[in-house]
Parts: structure tokens; C-alpha cells; sequence
């Protein structure tokens, strides 16, 4: 394109002009503004304001909402399917569509000041694993996955009780010459479940209840293994709960349906226990041997037995300064 | 005037006007047994009490001692039934205390527009599900009265039957083993560590 002594001539020029506007995003722009505001998103000025103020939901309320749509949109499939084998008139199809509209999926905070402990009574403890099979239906724990939340061990009454005898298969109880002690997430003060989560999937929340995001999960298992009282479970295929027998009250870090090949545990329900219920194993339990409050409340049942009756935790040679206390009221335990 | 259920008397009143008889028998309350009642307090963990111990003397025994009112479960609605625990708290204090802090007993939540259904759940035992309007404002209380879990004329309680062992996890899907190859990468790293000599000399030979 050069011509007479290195100089540029005025036609070149205007060519060269015209193949770096085709090919610079400069002079794109410029060109066809248009076309690229169809493509990109525009930023407004009021929402990065509010998203700075906190004025718009925060990530968990959008979530919870996006969730709620989806399982109700798959829990309508499903009582379609009922309605069309049982018949549109029919009580089970009622019940269905009524349940799917009930579902409510919450994302709720921690309340300010509020740190939750239980303790369990192993004096009145009967192992009769109602607690086990209450945690199932509440949390809407896939079914056949032979996954159980909470573990009732047998151990002895006698000797050293180390738990590595203990165990979870016997057919008849109460024993006199046995003690049964429930195992589920201990809620520590010093989760190493936290600390192994190579994606920080898993945390403890303020008011001291230890969650996990599924979405955020990897399914590594690190925080299983890292466990030392064998809370968490692992997720080997889909779960599946029919709508029948869903439980409509979700939290979205709790027992909203999980994917699969993620960690699952117990959450102390936090669908009920954030906006001041009890957890479902504390209100199944036949014998009441089990409390759930606040440390922070004089008055909560935890204070109560803290003080009247004194706490032990398990493994505390772990370090891990489990939330979770243990106790012997010295009651009678019922007899069959 | 409350009714009384006469348990197991062999006569055939169910429901009656407690009046009727107490008013004109005036029990005196030193006894241990009512065969028409089918209160035996000779077993049981109350042995060691009479008639009179929770029952009033003064009103012919249809009311109970401190003046309550005479509650009887499945008869009596639960307000009714919650008024009795106070006399029970006059001996188990400590128990008393323990069910008004919500330790003892069974706790229960409720809310508005709140009700429980029955569901057949996991391995076909029943489970109650909480159907509320919003589930956002639960409040937690004791479930049942003293006398609802407690007979007490025999108050010791026995041991609900106990449900079926945990399911073991299924195997893990069947995945063939990684084998790298197996046989041929066996055999094939064999061949070269027999024949390396052999490559070895002849390299330096040439060489």
C-alpha cells in the first residue's frame, strides 16, 4: 500500500481506514449500537444502588422463591399423574392438588442473639427410633436410599462404653442392661466438617445451626469423612418423595428436595425451629426425652437442664465442643 | 356436675352423676380400692398414697384436693385436663418444673390456621404432618396434660413397641473395575523388562 518514498496516498489511506472500522469493536460500536444493546445487559443506576443498600432480596430469598416455583411446578406433574389413575373426582386427587399448593419453600435468617442446643435424656431414652423415622418424613429424606438422619445405638449399660460396640440392629427394646443413644449432627462449636469443604458448601450459621447449599456441593465427601460422630449422608442416587407424602414446610438450606450426589444431615429442622417451633424428633419422642432451646434464654428447657442435671457431650476428646448435650435425669425409664 | 366413666365395675352405668352416690355415701377417702371405679391403688408407683392424698374430702370426693376440678381424659377437653397438673406439681416439683420449661413431656407446635394430617410415610409408619397458612410464626407448648400420658392411679408409664432397624445402604452401582488394560499391559511390561538387556547391548555394541 505504500507508494512514492514511503509516503501514504490518499487512497490507501481511506482503505486502510475502512478495513480497521470493519474489523476494530471501537468503531463496532459505534457503527450498530442498536444491535449491541439487544445482545448485552444494561446496568441501571437505581439497582446498583439498591443491591449496595440491601434493598432488593438477597440471594437465599431469590433462591427459596426459584425453588418453591420448580417443586410445586413437579408436584403439580405428579398429582396430574394421580388424578389421571385415580380419577378427577377422587379424595387422593383433592388431596394432591391441595398438598402441591401448600408447599412453601422460606428462607429465613437467623434471629438476632439466638444460639439453639438440645439435649437428650438417656435416662428415658427407650430406643424405640420413633425420632429416626419422624426425621424421615419431615425432611423429606429420599426414600430407599437407606439413608437415616439419626441413629439409635445400643450400647451397654456395663463397662466401658465405647461406641465402636455399640449397635443400631437390635429388634427388641427397652433392656434393662442397655442404654440407648440417639447419634445425629452434633451442631459443633468447631465444625471440621466446615473446615475440609474444599468449595465452602457447608457453614455455621449465627444462631449456631450447621447448614449446607446442595447447589454449592461438589460431593467430594471430605466433610464425611472429617466427621467424628458419622452425621453426614451421602446422596448415591435422586431422591424421591411421592407428593402424597411431601412435607410442605421447606427451608431452602434444610429439606428442601436435595439433588443427587450431594451431603445431607440433620439441620435441627430449621424450617421449624428458626420461626420458634421444636424439631420434629423433639416433638415425636414418646418418652420426652428430648429438649431443644436457646443457651442464650435463662428460661429456655436447655438452661433447665443445664443447670438442674448436668450435660455430658460425646467424643469429647474430638475437640469439637458439640451443641448437642447428653443427660441422665435419673427418671424411671418405662418398662415394656 | 361432671360424669364419671365407672371402669370395670360389673354394673352396667357408664356414664353417672357422681352426686348421685358420693352425696350419700360420703366416702371417707382412707381407703386403697374402689372395685366400682376399678382404681386399685395397691400396685403401681402410688402404693404408698390413699384416696385422700388427691382427692377432696370435704366436696365427698368429687373434687380434688387445692379445690381443682376433676378432669378425665378423652371425657374432658385438654383445657380442662391442663388444670389438673398442678396437683400433680405438689409432690413432682422438680418434674413439675421440668414439664413447665418444656423439658418433660411431650412439646407440640402450633400456628395459625394450623392443623395436622396423617400420612402413611416411611417403611408404613404414620406420621402427622403440620399443615399451616405460612409456617412462619410457630410457637411450641406442651402437647398433652399430666393425666393424658400419666394414669394417676398407676402412673408408671410402659414402653411403646419399637420400630424396624435401619435399612443398610444399597451396594453401590455395579461398575466394571478399572483395569489399565490388564493382561496385555502385564504382558507387554514383562517383554520389555526380559528384553531390555538384549536392546541395551546391542545399542552400545553399535555404538
Amino acid at each position: 500500500m505504500k507508494s512514492e518514498g514511503g509516503r501514504i496516498s490518499r487512497r490507501s489511506f481511506i482503505k486502510l481506514l475502512a478495513a480497521g472500522a470493519i474489523s476494530s469493536p471501537i468503531s463496532f460500536i459505534a457503527i450498530d449500537r442498536s444491535e449491541l444493546e439487544s445482545i448485552l445487559q444494561r446496568v441501571e443506576l437505581e439497582d446498583i444502588i439498591g443491591e449496595a443498600e440491601g434493598g432488593s432480596e438477597d440471594y437465599y430469598t431469590a433462591k427459596a422463591r426459584a425453588k418453591e416455583a420448580a417443586i410445586k411446578e413437579a408436584c403439580r406433574r405428579e398429582a396430574e399423574a394421580v388424578c389421571s389413575e385415580f380419577g378427577e373426582d377422587s379424595e387422593a386427587c383433592a388431596e394432591a392438588r391441595r398438598r402441591c399448593e401448600a408447599i412453601r419453600v422460606k428462607a429465613t435468617h437467623a434471629r438476632k442473639g439466638k444460639r439453639y442446643a438440645m439435649a437428650l435424656d438417656l435416662s428415658k431414652c427407650i430406643g424405640c427410633r420413633r425420632c429416626a423415622y419422624a426425621c424421615v418424613m419431615e425432611n423429606n429424606v429420599g426414600r430407599g436410599l437407606g439413608i437415616e438422619w439419626i441413629l439409635v445405638l445400643e450400647t451397654s449399660r456395663e463397662g466401658a462404653q465405647e461406641l465402636e460396640d455399640a449397635s443400631a440392629d437390635y429388634r427388641e427394646a427397652p433392656k434393662d442392661d442397655k442404654v440407648y443413644v440417639p447419634v445425629a449432627c452434633m451442631h459443633c462449636e468447631d465444625p471440621p466438617c466446615t473446615k475440609v469443604c474444599p468449595v465452602r458448601a457447608t457453614w455455621k450459621e449465627e444462631d449456631g445451626i450447621v447448614v449446607i447449599d446442595y447447589d454449592i456441593c461438589i460431593g467430594c465427601k471430605y466433610c464425611i469423612v472429617a466427621c467424628p460422630y458419622n452425621a453426614r449422608k451421602f446422596n448415591l442416587a435422586k431422591p424421591r418423595v411421592s407428593v402424597l407424602e411431601l412435607n410442605p414446610n421447606m427451608h431452602v438450606l434444610g429439606n428442601v428436595p436435595r439433588p443427587i450426589h450431594v451431603t445431607e444431615k440433620c439441620t435441627w429442622c430449621i424450617q421449624r425451629t428458626r420461626d420458634g417451633g421444636v424439631p420434629a424428633c423433639v416433638e415425636v419422642c414418646p418418652v420426652g426425652a428430648r429438649a431443644f432451646g436457646d443457651l442464650n434464654d435463662p428460661e429456655s428447657p436447655i438452661r433447665r437442664i443445664i443447670e438442674e442435671y448436668g450435660v455430658f457431650v460425646l467424643k469429647p476428646e474430638a475437640g469439637t465442643k458439640p451443641r448437642f448435650f447428653y443427660y441422665f435425669s435419673g427418671s424411671p425409664r418405662p418398662r415394656r | 356436675m361432671p360424669t364419671v366413666f365407672a371402669q370395670e365395675s360389673g354394673i352396667s352405668y357408664e356414664y353417672y352423676p357422681c352426686s348421685e352416690c358420693h352425696t350419700k355415701l360420703r366416702p371417707s377417702g382412707l381407703s386403697k380400692a374402689s372395685e366400682f371405679h376399678g382404681v386399685d391403688l395397691g400396685v403401681g408407683a402410688h402404693a404408698s398414697l390413699y384416696c385422700i392424698n388427691c382427692h377432696d374430702v370435704d366436696s365427698a370426693m368429687m373434687k380434688l384436693q387445692g379445690g381443682v376440678d376433676i378432669a378425665i381424659p378423652f371425657i374432658h377437653d385438654r383445657e380442662d385436663l391442663m388444670g389438673t397438673n398442678s396437683l400433680c406439681g405438689l409432690c413432682h416439683a422438680r418434674e413439675y418444673q421440668d414439664y413447665l420449661q418444656l423439658v418433660h413431656g411431650n412439646k407440640t407446635i402450633t400456628c395459625e390456621g394450623g392443623e395436622v394430617y396423617k400420612v402413611l410415610g416411611y417403611k408404613g409408619v404414620d406420621y402427622y404432618l403440620h399443615y399451616c397458612n405460612d409456617y412462619t410464626n410457630l410457637e411450641t407448648r406442651p402437647a398433652m396434660a399430666c393425666v393424658e400420658c400419666h394414669n394417676p392411679h398407676d402412673p408408671a408409664m410402659s414402653a411403646p413397641g419399637v420400630l424396624p432397624e435401619p435399612s443398610h445402604r444399597p451396594p453401590p452401582p455395579n461398575e466394571d473395575p478399572i483395569l489399565y488394560g490388564g493382561l496385555p499391559v502385564l504382558a507387554a511390561g514383562l517383554a520389555l523388562v526380559a528384553l531390555a538387556p538384549v536392546v541395551h547391548r546391542r545399542a552400545s555394541g553399535r555404538g
